[in-house]
């Protein structure tokens, strides 16, 4: 059994009466392993804490205990820093990586805060049939990420410079825009459709690239392992059919994040 | 639960800014929801990539000043085919 905190780093170098409130943050959820946990090197998600496996029920629960004020009281503000948040969502992955390659794990959502270990308890007893669900989805299984470039040369552009500046900024947002899945192209859908049927589920899209300039379609499709030279047989012959005209991106294996939850939002 | 794809010993490829942005598409709003946490959205797509742009950086300088990790790990790959 993996050690609990016997101490709560924030509260080390502080006194008792000015003592920062720390709340969990949840980085993953392991099947609780037959051997003893071991030590995770990855730094926390706030560059300080460590990070510890709480149990709950037959599971391990990933978590580090951060400040109060920093994760819940201000994400908001927090999450409109991007230099924070791609520093952050960095170390949230270095970290499920890490457990994901020593035990099966549901990677969690980023920014998910308990208030306490018996909070995290209540609530992962409350959702212990999906999580059961969930492991049996993506079991022996990975999640890769496919990106589609165009590569051809652009259409060309309006040689006529913008007369205001709201105009060039809608220029701007207009060469931003990725396309829609109603105007790929039908190459790209057969390719898209290859893939689907190849893994156990889909997922399109991804917050972040989402604006990246010739990005003409991406998501993430989960794999079975078995199943990992049949994706790069259809990556090669897509890739080799393509040539010059667009590029294909593939990442991965990812821990399953895109597979375990409801992302509706 | 070291996998054989997990397990294997590749190389990263490409410009970090896509393993960056590779990692962010993984983790922001994806992954298990437990009832009752919070839970953050994330909006102004495009702006988020800009961003992202302009402050990579300073977010790898950072990162490797404090002998942090490499973005990607070292069981994962990034490749054009």
């Amino acid at each position: 059994m993996p050690k609990k905190s016997t101490s709560l780093q924030t509260r080390k170098s502080s006194t008792k009466t000015h003592a920062p409130v720390a709340v969990l943050y949840l980085y993953a959820i392991s099947r609780m392993p037959e051997q003893t946990a071991t030590d995770i090197a990855a730094e926390g998600i706030d560059g300080a804490a460590p990070v510890e496996a709480i149990r709950c029920g037959s599971y391990l629960c990933w978590v580090s205990h951060v400040s109060k004020a920093d994760f819940a009281d201000q994400i908001s503000e927090r999450m409109q820093d991007l230099e924070w948040l791609a520093t952050a969502g960095l170390r949230h992955q270095h970290v499920v990586a890490e457990i994901s390659s020593k035990f099966p794990t549901l990677p969690a959502r980023f920014g998910t805060i308990f208030v306490s270990g018996e909070s995290l308890a209540k609530h992962m007893k409350q959702r212990g049939r999906s999580l059961r669900d969930a492991f049996q989805l993506v079991a022996d299984a990975d999640e890769w990420g496919v990106k589609v470039f165009v590569v051809a040369a652009p259409k060309a552009q309006p040689t006529k410079a913008a007369a205001t500046g709201s105009e060039y900024l809608k220029r701007k947002a207009d060469l931003l825009q990725p396309r829609t899945a109603g105007k790929l192209d039908k190459d790209v859908q057969t390719f898209v459709s290859s893939l689907k049927k190849l893994a156990i589920a889909h997922s399109i899209g991804g917050k972040a690239s989402a604006g990246q300039p010739g990005l003409v379609w991406h998501g993430s499709f989960l794999i079975r392992r078995k199943d990992r030279k049949k994706l790069d047989a259809v990556l090669q012959k897509y890739a080799a059919q393509w040539k010059d005209v667009r590029r294909i991106d593939c990442s991965g294996p990812w821990p399953p994040y895109s597979f375990v939850g409801n992302h509706a939002d | 639960m070291p996998t054989e794809a997990s397990s294997q010993a590749l190389t990263i490829e490409g410009e970090n800014e896509t393993s960056l942005l590779d990692i962010l598409d993984h983790v922001l709003n994806s992954g298990v929801v437990i009832h009752g946490s919070l839970v953050i959205s994330l909006a102004g797509v495009d702006l988020v990539y800009l961003g992202l742009n302009v402050i990579l950086t300073s977010v790898e300088t950072a990162l490797r000043n404090m002998n942090a990790h490499e973005f990607a790990t070292a069981s994962q790959v990034r490749r054009s085919v």
